[in-house]
């Protein structure tokens, strides 16, 4: 996926994480076709940081583990490319430092009109500062490293905007992802199981 | 895509600097911070205070510097390129639609939607790599508008979960109350899968009577997709079974066992077999199960809003098509349950439709006429001393002749043509014109609705039963439901208990009972169900101290089945009787040569 390609395939990426209690944060990609088919997905093994990286990182281990460890963890095994990067979350922005795709931060309306105060809440992010526009129902923002115009976001998005509300696909990474922890588990007793057994 | 099992976090921890145990850092000794290598030693962070203090008091002759080895996290990637991936790879870049950027602002943005429909793999799916490829699809309302399926009106949120439930699944029981759309959900999925190239070629089973409209429901519903009812003379039908390879085929219960080879050995599988009225699969031993479970095939869906009829083995029949071997005869209710749980979808207008309108019970306990009574009583004392003579010559067929003729009395005495229940029917329907409203009148016999024909006429009466000939019967609808002057229909169970649409009919009454409430609950649901614009009110007609009453209560001792086997639901179907039940409704023992 480093590579682009000439013939760029009209894909989007959709980023996020999974944060488990007991295990940590689950990494997720999905790739959509602009009609909101499937067509890669990848996840990761959990990762929890270390206490020292507790201590060390304070307010931005966040940042460090989604936009440093997890998605670049993600994307650099990723075979198609894609027209944008989408993501859920504020943290993972930081990863546009590192990448040639737009790397866009997408909010429902509905979940950042109820919540108002979030983003206040939230330590501030350079990352964020792009060009914004309302989306497919979402608020749509470029990372502050994107040249993109407002005009440009729409006209990136619309062949999946048609089609997908963009907050949509993170859930399915969510449910896949908590399918694969699920998986894991029922493995995990099945082997005790064998070893008491033997 | 292959998906090995993720290690824990455990994994990467190890070898990290979080050794010491709370508020405790043991820091190690050689550890690289930044780009420089600073040799360390092990110390225990409490001590790190004193140390600062004493090592400024020393910090010319003795410099300390120590750090802490940060570990780089390496998270494991599983995942992989998934079919529709690989092709869109081959497949060059399509031109961008519109050309020119949108000025921002321009557009109003799509209100967020309300609910999606997730498409939830069946429990029997394992493989992990399978799991994910269903729940990593769309929702079900973008599957509908990628695939750009008009639908004359909305479905109900209901229906899309039944459509997102019968679409991944290879055997599944739609069980749904009468009247909440069954056929409409079938045919959406079967659509989605068609147009997804997952299905080409499907039969679907129904009763005779209600080919016509699955036929009008395809038309609405997915109106691309080929119906070919197989019909015609032997010849023509054979033709069908072995040419009609592409769409739907439609036929009925009786050409599919009377064309059983045809049937079976007509190409490759059935991509999908659907069979409507499952009930009538239920007796395992019955030509009806044999040629239907015969059938090639790699999708099983059965139909039913009756899924036990008489006993849970009802079920057993249903599930030899459904899911072979999945159930046994004799299984117990709990063990029924868990085995059904993922196979069958069940749902009540009580729980999904809270927007139809009520349906009103008026449960009419009538007193027979002084004529019918004493017909009713004499016919009851000598024909129980005449099976008490029989002995052990004694069979069911016996009791059961007795049943009907003093029910039978319960609607009309032979002699005299009184009737307490036409009475009271007549006052009822008075009402029901006055108000210019529509009523159906149920009943077991096609002689009481003769009868009854004939005592109503004023009312101009329609009639729809087994002796009004098939093509005559779309227009007897058609007519009931057009003509403002015809406002009774008279129907037999058997003929219009199932399939019909009438919920233009406020009123429902039910003149005699049928053995089995689930198939009055059907002939009920035909007026109660979406559609339908005001309450339908149903008038159950008993004649109290007969053997209406008796049958009423030993039924409704036996609603608790379905309610068990169906996770609580409060007898919306129950159970018929069995012999030894009629034997006793008479107060007979059930004779062992019998």
């Amino acid at each position: 996926m480093d590579a682009p390609t000439s013939k760029a395939l009209p894909a989007f990426g959709f980023l996020t994480v999974l944060e488990s209690a007991g295990h940590g944060l689950f990494g997720g990609y999905l790739v959509l076709s602009p009609q909101g088919r499937p067509l890669e997905f990848r996840c990761t093994t959990p990762v929890v940081a270390t206490r020292a990286q507790e201590i060390l990182y304070g307010p931005t281990l966040q940042p460090y583990l989604l936009g440093e460890v997890i998605g670049p963890a993600l994307l650099n095994g990723a075979e198609l490319p894609v027209a944008a990067l989408l993501t859920d979350q504020r943290d993972m922005l930081g990863l546009a430092l590192v990448r040639h795709e737009e790397l866009l931060l997408i909010e429902p309306l509905q979940r950042r009109e109820a919540e108002p105060s979030r983003e206040l809440a939230l330590p501030s992010s350079p990352a964020v500062g792009g060009a914004s526009a309302v989306l497919g129902g979402c608020r749509v923002t470029a990372a502050a490293t994107s040249v993109l115009s407002a005009e440009s976001l729409h006209a990136l998005l619309e062949p999946l905007t048609a089609h997908v509300y963009l907050a949509e696909p993170f859930d399915r990474i969510r449910a896949a992802l908590l399918e694969a922890q699920q998986a894991t588990l029922d493995a995990a007793e099945l082997d005790d199981d064998h070893a008491a057994a033997a | 895509m292959t998906m090995p099992p993720l290690p824990s976090a455990e994994g990467n921890r190890r070898g990290t600097a979080a050794r010491g145990g709370p508020g405790v850092a043991v820091l190690d000794r050689g550890a690289l911070v930044g780009s420089c290598n600073i040799r360390t030693e092990a110390v225990d962070l409490s001590s790190v205070g004193p140390r600062l203090h004493r090592s400024r008091e020393l910090a010319a002759q003795r410099p300390e510097a120590f750090g802490i080895p940060l570990p780089t996290l390496r998270p494991r990637v599983v995942g992989r390129v998934l079919p529709e991936g690989r092709e869109a790879l081959c497949t060059p870049a399509p031109q961008r639609r519109g050309g020119q950027p949108r000025p921002a602002g321009d557009a109003t943005p799509p209100d967020p939607p309300q609910r999606f429909t997730r498409i939830v793999p069946p429990r029997d799916v394992v493989k992990l790599e399978d799991r994910l490829a269903y729940l990593l699809q769309p929702p079900l309302e973008n599957l509908l508008t990628v695939e750009a399926l008009a639908f004359p009106f909305r479905p109900f949120p209901y229906q899309l979960d039944g459509v997102a439930y019968l679409y991944p699944r290879r055997e599944a029981v739609l069980a749904d109350e009468m009247g909440l759309g069954k056929t409409m959900q079938t045919v959406v999925a079967l659509r989605l899968l068609a147009r997804q190239g997952h299905v080409r070629r499907a039969l679907l089973i129904c009763p005779k009577p209600l080919v016509t409209n699955w036929r009008r429901e395809f038309a609405i519903w997915a109106p691309e997709l080929p119906v070919t009812v197989v019909e015609g003379s032997l010849a023509q039908r054979d033709w069908l079974w072995n040419n009609a390879v592409q769409g739907v085929l439609l036929a009925n219960y009786e050409i599919v066992v009377r064309d059983r080879r045809h049937a079976v050995e007509a190409g490759q599988p059935y991509d999908l077999v659907v069979v409507d009225e499952a009930q009538r699969i239920k007796n395992r031993d019955g030509a009806t199960n044999e040629a239907v479970c015969s059938l090639p095939r790699t999708r099983s869906w059965a139909l039913t809003g009756t899924p036990i009829e008489n006993s849970a083995d009802d079920l057993v029949g249903i599930f030899d098509f459904v899911s072979p071997g999945r159930l046994r005869p004799h299984m117990k209710t709990p063990a029924i349950r868990r085995a059904v749980a993922d196979h069958v979808l069940r749902r009540t207008k009580e729980h999904v439709l809270t927007q139809l309108p009520p349906k009103l019970f008026r449960d009419a306990e009538l007193t027979l006429t002084p004529e019918q009574w004493e017909t009713y009583q004499r016919a009851e004392r000598d024909g129980v001393v005449r099976l008490n003579h029989l002995g052990t010559e004694l069979t069911i067929q016996h009791v059961f002749e007795l049943i009907l003729r003093l029910k039978q009395i319960c609607n009309f005495d032979p002699a005299t043509g009184a009737s307490a229940k036409l009475d009271r029917l007549e006052a009822d329907l008075e009402e029901c014109a006055a108000s210019g409203r529509k009523a159906i009148v149920f009943s077991q016999w096609v002689d009481t609705i003769d009868q009854l024909s004939r005592r109503l006429s004023r009312f101009g009466p329609l009639e729809y039963h087994g002796r009004v000939p098939t093509r005559l019967r779309d227009s007897v609808i058609e007519q009931f439901r057009s003509d403002p002057q015809r406002q009774v229909l008279l129907m037999s169970y058997g003929a219009g208990s199932v399939g019909l649409n009438l919920q233009f009919a406020s009123y429902v009454f039910l003149f005699d009972r049928w053995w089995n409430p689930a198939v009055e609950d059907q002939a009920v649901n035909r007026a109660h169900r979406i559609g339908a614009s005001g309450p339908v009110t149903i008038s159950r007609f008993l004649a109290v101290g007969t053997i209406e009453e008796r049958i009423d209560r030993v039924l409704a001792e036996k609603r608790e089945l379905f309610s068990a086997v169906f996770d609580g639901e409060p007898g919306a179907a129950s159970m018929g009787l069995s012999r030894e039940e009629i034997f006793g409704l008479f107060k007979l023992k059930f004779p062992e040569a019998a």
